[in-house]
């Protein structure tokens, strides 16, 4: 049977380039919100992070109905670290909308999803979006992006995909890039002619590949994802399987099922083959798991995602200021609190260590792992983390690290002195190109080599240039890396920072932190433009006791601290060193508290 | 990149410079631009304004614009002595 009631899309593209601002659009056009509904910017973001940094990092699921089709439509995350989440939600749909910015052009996300449609033989759709801006160079991005199919070894079908030119924020679509477009009915009408609708059967025994993973405190665990074959109902006796473990086999009771309908989900009582469904009632649903119907146990083939690359120590938090400002603070909650995130995040992984204090979390990258932080912080954990680690391979006997594809656009007067730090950082230049008045430069880095680099960049380009990288592959070991050249300044005495003892402090270095702070021995307090750290007093009293000479009391100026962002904390930290994360503070520390401990350690270390 | 490909050299009106063979961009100034040739040996172009306008490393083609005074290939000797004579 061929379901021409139906669509399945997702919408695909890189970091920033208007995708859930069309889908807002899409859902507003299609007359899924009332006329008077009030309709926050951004529906689809409802992440707070994701709001706050304007980035997709959820894959989520709507629908609008269009000429009496209903078109399921599944923002994807354009996150080069989620990578995970975008291999999966394309197993879900069989056509896809590529996004480009007008000006940007295509970036490494879009290089890496295109990959992905291709290989899975998606119809695509490419939509130049953000026409609208005043340095849209859209004839040029056209270029791009079909040397970019070429690249990718298109066929001379997707070659000749529809190309589309919309201003997501201004909700117009046009087919041709010198006429305006009034609404969104070319982007529609493109979508029911280019998209083929899905042959199904839905006599055959039931088969669904889970996708993805929800839950909520009601009904526990949701499973969602698309009905392969046959018709599911609620309250259905299925088997659970999976192609990875061929010894799952188990019974279970589909209790309840969903259908997408806008932006919410509809009980429904039946589903056919080609619907995305939403269903609960099965504990221990897993993504890439099958549910079939016990007469026919099937499992269908699931996309293997890639590893990940990075990896970073998770640890309770045991300075002395631990307990004062997160709820949630032993090693039971953060273990638990790990172990749920692998439940929908695929990319990640979490292992325990040999004490019960610590566990091993590795992700997509710095980036990937530093939301999960701020996530956990701002459900009111508290924990500490190590400095990022990449996780190198052994094959044949030789060391192997995780290579990037980094991709840089920076002003004509900056690419000489990127060119520099990356050589220093073992990168390797295999592309560079004039943009318009800028340089687009393509280097193979190691991952490691990446770390801490992106504010050494924004200064090395005035804050102009634009930086985007993608896991690559794995390569031989490159060799040893020049490691962070400055040193910190770590407070010796525990108490409240105080202008006198700040003002003699910043002579050795910039300080973070402000009078009025309350510090701890070992805890660091700035950074010092010598290797070496050096200990500094910032809780040092003006003692009133002695006379002075006249003006000697003239106002100490302080000079503002350098406030870090989660990002920057992580890209300043040293092997011995461990970042403090509350929901109110973020702290860097020594391993080591006490300075005669930590000058003994180090001494030992330079005779070893 | 085929090893048999045909180096070569192309400057029009001194202005810019194309090369083809070319295995990785090492250094670059206003003033000079080093460069490894996929035969092994290295090119210093060298001039005033020098700025690069294309390398790709997958198909070996470079080009440079600005005022090209020179172009000496260096080390190609040396390399050759050093296979024959191990």
């Amino acid at each position: 049977m061929i379901r021409n009631d139906l669509r399945n899309v997702a919408i695909i593209a890189h970091v920033d380039h208007g995708k859930t601002t069309l889908v807002d659009q899409m859902l507003k056009q299609s007359g899924t919100f009332r006329e008077n509904q009030v309709v926050e910017e951004r529906v689809m973001d409802s992440n707070a992070i994701e709001r706050e940094r304007g980035i997709t990092i959820l894959a989520k699921n709507t629908s609008v109905h269009y000429h009496g089709v209903k078109i399921n439509i599944i923002d994807t995350p354009g996150h080069a670290d989620f990578g995970g989440e975008v291999e999966r939600v394309l197993k879900m749909v069989n056509g896809v909308l590529l996004l480009v910015d007008a000006a940007e052009g295509p970036m490494p996300q879009t290089r890496f999803v295109m990959q992905k449609a291709l290989e899975l033989n998606h119809r695509l759709i490419i939509v130049v979006n953000k026409v609208d801006r005043p340095d849209a160079r859209i004839a040029e991005v056209e270029n791009e992006i079909l040397e970019l199919l070429i690249d990718l070894n298109a066929t001379d079908e997707q070659l000749d995909s529809p190309i589309l030119f919309c201003s997501g924020r201004a909700g117009t679509a046009s087919l041709y890039a010198d006429k305006e477009g009034k609404d969104l009915t070319p982007l529609f009408d493109t979508i029911l002619n280019h998209i083929p609708p899905m042959n199904v059967d839905e006599k055959a025994p039931m088969q669904l590949l889970v996708s993805s993973i929800d839950y909520n405190d009601y009904v526990g665990r949701i499973g969602i994802g698309r009905i392969e074959r046959g018709t599911v109902k609620a309250n259905q006796e299925v088997v659970i399987c999976n192609h990875n473990i061929p010894s799952l086999n188990k019974r279970g009771k589909l209790v309840n099922l969903y259908q997408i309908e806008g932006l919410s989900r509809v009980a429904t009582d039946s589903a056919m083959a080609g619907d995305i469904v939403c269903f609960s009632g099965l504990e221990g649903i897993n993504i890439g798991d099958t549910v079939c119907s016990p007469d026919k146990v099937e499992a269908v083939p699931f996309v293997k995602i890639s590893e990940p690359t990075v990896e970073m120590t998770f640890s309770v938090n045991d300075s002395p200021f631990a307990g004062k400002e997160g709820k949630f603070v032993t090693s039971r909650h953060l273990r638990e609190r790990l172990y749920r995130e692998l439940l929908k995040d695929v990319s990640l992984k979490v292992e325990d260590t040999d004490t019960a204090e610590a566990f091993k979390v590795s992700g997509r990258g710095e980036m990937h792992l530093s939301i999960l932080i701020e996530t956990m912080r701002r459900e009111g954990y508290e924990f500490q983390v190590s400095t990022p680690k990449v996780l190198y391979k052994t094959i044949d006997g030789q060391l192997y690290e995780p290579i990037e594809r980094l991709i840089v656009d920076v002003p004509e007067d900056g690419t000489g002195a990127v060119f520099q730090s990356m050589g220093e950082r073992k990168g390797e230049l295999v592309h560079m190109s004039a943009v318009g008045s800028r340089m687009r430069l393509e280097f193979l880095i190691p991952a490691r080599g990446l770390f801490g680099y992106k504010s050494e960049f924004l200064t090395q380009t005035k804050g102009e240039g634009v930086m985007n990288s993608i896991f690559f592959e794995y390569q031989p070991y490159k060799g040893d890396l020049k490691r962070r050249d400055t040193g910190s300044l770590v407070a010796f005495e525990t108490g409240e920072a105080v202008t006198y003892g700040l003002f003699n402090a910043q002579d050795r270095g910039v300080l973070f932190i402000e009078p009025g702070t309350q510090v701890y021995e070992g805890m660091v307090v700035g950074v010092s433009p010598k290797t070496e750290d050096i200990n500094v007093n910032v809780c040092k009293k003006k003692h009133m006791t002695n006379t002075r000479a006249a003006g000697s009391d003239d106002a100490m100026r302080l000079n503002t601290p350098k406030k870090m962002s989660l990002e920057e904390c992580l890209e300043f930290l040293n092997d011995d060193e461990l970042l403090e994360v509350t929901p109110v503070s973020l702290r860097i520390r020594k391993r080591i508290l006490d300075s005669e401990l930590r000058a003994k350690a180090r001494a030992k270390e330079k005779k070893a | 990149m085929e090893e048999s490909a045909v180096q070569s050299v192309v400057i029009e009106q001194q202005k810019k410079i194309s090369m083809t063979c070319v295995e990785s961009v090492d250094a670059f100034t206003a003033q000079q631009i080093g460069l490894t040739l996929t035969g092994g040996g290295r090119a210093i172009i060298s001039g005033e304004g020098l700025k690069i306008i294309n390398f790709s490393k997958s198909n070996g083609n470079f080009c440079a614009a600005g005022k090209v005074d020179g172009v000496k290939f260096a080390d190609k000797k040396m390399k050759i002595a050093k296979r024959l004579f191990g």
